[in-house]
């Protein structure tokens, strides 16, 4: 049996936040600057009381509402988010209960960023050719807004919250559908995006007297988020190309053999840049965080549902999947489109 | 390249006219040299020049000559 992805679906909270709005709040960046360098023209942010468990399950109603599966055949929930509910218990758990999935599914969290649907797909190819699971809902959800400090242009220009619900069956099949597969992990990138404090190693503070001001006019707590932009840009222009290498020794082919390239969409800025460096041909090449943002591990199946949509993305295509980010961690893997 | 052409890309980075700056330039003086005018100077200098420097590297720069030391024998005096 061979994992395939069979559908996907995904759901953003209704508030829009747009570059208009930041532009008003933040003198001196104007609309044209904040698209210029982002790529993004307007995000989604959740409401209060809105948590990424809510949209996750938004986007799995909507994958049941299209008729392919029905929740009492799901087996298996992989649930990847940094914004559980609680520490514990498991945000899939509730998502079970929420779903009206069989108690005899499994269900577990795993906690990354932009790298986590990668890391996401390789769990499910495990489980699925393994006959562990047949029917596996692979759920992505993401938050970030709410560990944004509202001062901070340097990350609220770029995330979006969203969710995405990605749909995974066994299928007889002579080749893969999913990998191969290539990792990467460097925790010594952990302090460049990272939100210092809520954890057991350093409490929530909820101190107005943290709030610290950098160079750039930013100002945030230890209880909000921080990215290092230009260290994260360093990152992943040195290990995104190593990894693409990785992946298409790992797969014997070359650029010219895959059909279309869909990495994480961190900003269009770099994605560019990247694009340019790899040779890629632009028209080989996925752009999909103009109305959404950087919406963390949701980016890739919200690109792969967005170029489905526009048939860009056809049935018997091969495609490079590429996540980097947070943590450091990092993957690409190989899907063969199959619907 | 040279050290006018590099200070030329620099002033392109960061949207000043070529000759507005030098190799003693201040990078603190320029506008465009904030967060986002490092990591635009991180990937022109990636692109270019094939080398992708650290953000601590330019942290400990004062001055346009600075960054041209980061990139040793490709940018002739």
């Amino acid at each position: 049996m061979k994992a395939f992805i069979r559908a996907i679906e995904y759901h953003l909270p209704e508030t829009v936040l747009s570059n208009a709005q930041l532009s008003a709040e933040f003198p001196g960046w104007s609309v044209e600057k904040i698209e210029e360098k982002t790529g993004i023209s307007e995000r989604r942010i959740s409401a209060p009381g809105e948590f990424a468990s809510d949209l996750g399950v938004s986007a799995v109603r909507r994958l049941f509402e299209s008729g392919v599966c029905q929740p009492s055949e799901i087996d298996f929930i992989l649930y990847c988010t940094q914004s559980p509910d609680y520490y514990l218990p498991t945000t899939a758990c509730l998502l079970q209960e929420r779903l009206s999935i069989p108690t005899t599914a499994g269900a577990l969290d795993f906690n990354l960023g932009c790298s986590g649907y990668i890391y996401g797909l390789g769990l499910a190819k495990g489980l699925v050719e393994t006959g562990q699971a047949r029917n596996l809902l692979l759920v992505t959800a993401e938050t970030y807004s709410k560990f944004i400090y509202p001062e901070d242009r340097s990350v609220r220009t770029l995330f979006g919250d969203g969710a995405a619900a990605t749909l995974i069956q066994a299928a007889h099949s002579p080749v893969d559908c999913l990998g191969p597969f290539v990792y990467g992990t460097d925790g010594r990138g952990a302090g460049n995006l990272i939100v210092p404090s809520g954890g057991l190693r350093h409490p929530l503070r909820n101190r107005a007297s943290d709030i610290i001001e950098d160079e750039n006019g930013n100002r945030r707590t230890p209880d909000s988020l921080y990215m290092n932009g230009a260290e994260i840009f360093s990152f992943s222009l040195q290990a995104v190309p190593d990894v693409v290498h990785q992946a298409l020794e790992r797969a014997s082919c070359s650029i010219n053999e895959v059909d279309l390239f869909v990495f994480h969409q961190a900003n269009h800025y770099m994605l560019e840049h990247l694009r340019r460096k790899l040779k890629i041909p632009p028209e080989k090449f996925v752009f999909a965080l103009d109305k959404v943002g950087n919406t963390v591990s949701s980016t890739i199946p919200i690109a792969l549902k967005q170029v489905q949509a526009d048939q860009r993305l056809r049935k018997g295509q091969k495609v490079l999947l590429v996540g980097f980010g947070v943590g450091y961690s990092w993957g690409a893997a190989f899907i063969r489109w199959e619907v | 390249m040279n050290i006018t052409e590099f200070c030329a890309l620099l002033a392109k980075v960061v949207n000043e006219e070529p000759v507005a700056i030098s190799p003693d330039t201040t990078l603190s003086s320029l506008p465009g040299w904030d967060s986002v005018g490092v990591v635009m100077w991180i990937v022109e200098v990636d692109e270019i020049f094939g080398v992708t420097l650290q953000a601590k590297q330019i942290a400990g720069c004062k001055t346009a000559r600075d960054l041209a030391v980061l990139l040793g024998d490709r940018i002739l005096a």
